[in-house]
């Protein structure tokens, strides 16, 4: 199983793409979806249904899930904390400010949450990366730098939301997160983003592995901890920022993926990373399809079912004896 | 005897506390030396200027001939491995994945003969599978032992390598320290217990509040007025019959 996990989760993923694209308000079987693709006998409606309804929040929910699973990979090795995730910095906090800020202030319609999600994102790690760059930062000041913005941020956004209590709904479901405004054009720009960081990572699994070890036996083995922990931090930070920007906050992914792979496959990098990804995006594209069949009518926010779901999960796998930390 | 490191008037430590003056030492090379004294008298710091997790302020420090300052950390990896103190490691490596990672700044990265020879050294070939969060704290002290091996440097820099080991493993790492330095590594070890320093070092340095009160060959070192200037304890000497010199034991 461990030689073929990859393959295993891969093969686990297309058939529950299969499944998703059959599902939805719209009954079209398997044989018409199958048809969509093969070109047989299917309406317009359909193939609009199938393609540009269903197919992009597959692939987006898929590449999210490669994002953040990618993302906690690179945090948990860079702050040698199995409890990080893409999220423990102040990315979410700070998007969510962003899009608090742009609803309060009315600029929302005219230039689109993503934009000012993005922008609070990346305020938020360009400050916090500041202070990792001052002089030698611990692991320790990052992550009470991240818990200490999360907090302001969450209590600033808090107070917009308390100014203007009728957006309330459409700032807690934008923070929840969802696929479904997802566009071809998120999914582009999310598969290419996955992808690079996916290259990213693989080429540094020798310097995420040595990140785990104390900061004196990884300098003294060679590794520049400084400088490969500012890139790592900042190039999986400005991905983690782009995929919340476009798909709102999922918790949870970002944690669990990493660790269930670990559990199975060890911690080395090189072996890990693929894996690991790709488990991500199946239990996001997992998440998508059972927050859109949980509601008889509507769908539910993704992000309450990667908690539901993920977290009796995650619990049952660290309880197991076994498994220690990562 | 050549030097493996020599430090001339190193100045330097940390932001709010300047630790050492002006400090300069040689470490014998192919020797076994103990770094002792008190609690916060720069011992550790000594070693992190040595595989430069802190820069001097000034002077200089030559490891092999070469300073220190135009050595690349891969480079100096090559010539300097470091044990830590109570070494962890929280995310589940196999040992064997552990030791292999002092191969990082070598060209054979995946050297397996030389990862498995460092194994061998270290009798921890029998755990090369295991994950580390499931052996004992003396496996792990060699497994980092066998990690700094792997790295190729004839210098072994140890913080306290037997720290919360139980005597038997005490035992067991010294004397496989004592081994290396008979196939020709330095080794350099932080080291509390004053028996054992004295049992196992040929060269001990004393510092006390950033100052080398003394160093040389342990046996002219060590003697009743430098444990009293250093540590402020009295003490007196016993014969051991094994080793087959006096030691001499603070009174408790």
């Amino acid at each position: 199983m461990r030689r073929h996990l990859g393959w295993i989760i891969l093969f686990a993923t297309l058939l529950l793409a299969l499944i998703s694209l059959t599902i939805g308000s719209s009954k079209i079987g398997l044989f018409a979806t199958i048809g969509v693709f093969t070109g047989h006998n299917t309406s317009a409606t359909q193939r609009y249904i199938i393609i540009n309804l269903r197919l992009v929040r597959i692939i987006a929910s898929f590449c999210a899930g490669m994002i953040l699973s990618l993302g906690g990979v690179s945090y948990q090795a860079v702050l040698r904390n199995p409890m990080a995730d893409p999220f423990i910095l102040g990315v979410s906090s700070g998007s969510s400010f962003g899009v608090a800020l742009a609803i309060y202030f009315g600029l929302a319609s005219r230039f689109g949450l993503p934009l000012f999600a993005m922008a609070g994102a990346t305020g938020t790690t360009l400050f916090i990366l500041a202070l990792a760059s001052r002089k030698r930062s611990s692991n320790t000041v990052l992550l009470l730098s991240g818990v200490a913005a999360n907090y302001i941020l969450s209590a600033a956004m808090t107070l917009l939301l308390f100014l203007n209590r009728e957006q309330y709904q459409r700032i807690l479901a934008w923070s929840l997160g969802t696929f479904s405004t997802a566009t071809w054009n998120h999914v582009v720009v999310a598969a290419l983003i996955s992808l690079l960081l996916f290259l990213f990572l693989y080429k540094n699994h020798r310097n995420l592995d040595l990140l785990l070890l104390d900061e004196g036996s990884a300098r003294s083995s060679g590794l520049a901890v400084e400088s490969v922990r500012y890139r790592l931090l900042l190039i999986s930070s400005f991905a983690t920022a782009l995929c919340v920007s476009f798909f709102g906050v999922i918790g949870f992914i970002g944690l669990m993926a990493p660790h269930i792979t670990r559990l199975i496959l060890g911690a080395k990098h090189q072996r890990l990373i693929l894996p690991t990804a790709l488990a991500g995006g199946f239990l996001l594209l997992l998440s998508d399809t059972l927050a859109r069949v949980f509601l008889p009518s509507g769908e539910l926010p993704v992000g309450i079912i990667t908690s539901l779901l993920g977290v009796p999960l995650f619990l049952f796998l660290i309880l197991k004896g076994r498994y220690r930390f990562g | 005897m050549a030097d493996a490191i020599e430090i001339d008037a190193l100045t330097g430590g940390y932001e709010t506390n300047t630790l050492f003056q002006r400090i300069s030492l040689t470490f014998p090379k192919g020797a076994f030396i103990a770094l002792a004294g008190p609690n916060g008298s720069g011992k550790s710091s000594l070693l992190k200027f040595l595989y430069k997790q802190l820069k001097p302020k000034g002077g200089t420090i030559w490891v092999e001939k070469t300073n220190l300052a135009t050595l690349r950390q891969e480079a100096l990896a090559q010539k300097i491995g470091f044990v830590p103190q109570n070494g962890r490691l929280d995310f589940s490596f196999t040992v064997e994945e552990t030791v292999a990672m002092g191969r990082y700044a070598n060209p054979q990265k995946d050297d397996e003969q030389r990862i498995h020879e460092a194994m061998r050294t270290c009798s921890i070939l029998n755990l090369r599978n295991t994950p580390v969060t499931q052996i004992s704290g003396g496996e792990l002290q060699r497994t980092f032992l066998a990690r700094a091996l792997a790295q190729d440097g004839k210098i072994l820099l140890l913080d306290e390598p037997v720290n919360h080991l139980d005597v038997a493993h005490q035992r067991s790492v010294m004397h496989l320290l004592q081994n290396l330095v008979t196939r020709g590594y330095t080794v350099i070890s932080v080291l509390h217990d004053l028996l054992l320093a004295q049992a196992y070092s040929s060269w001990i340095i004393f510092l006390k509040e950033g100052a080398v009160v003394a160093d040389g060959p342990t046996e002219e070192v060590v003697n009743e007025a430098i444990l009293t200037s250093v540590y402020n304890v009295e003490s007196y000497r016993i014969y051991d019959p094994y080793l087959n010199k006096e030691l001499l034991i603070p009174r408790w």
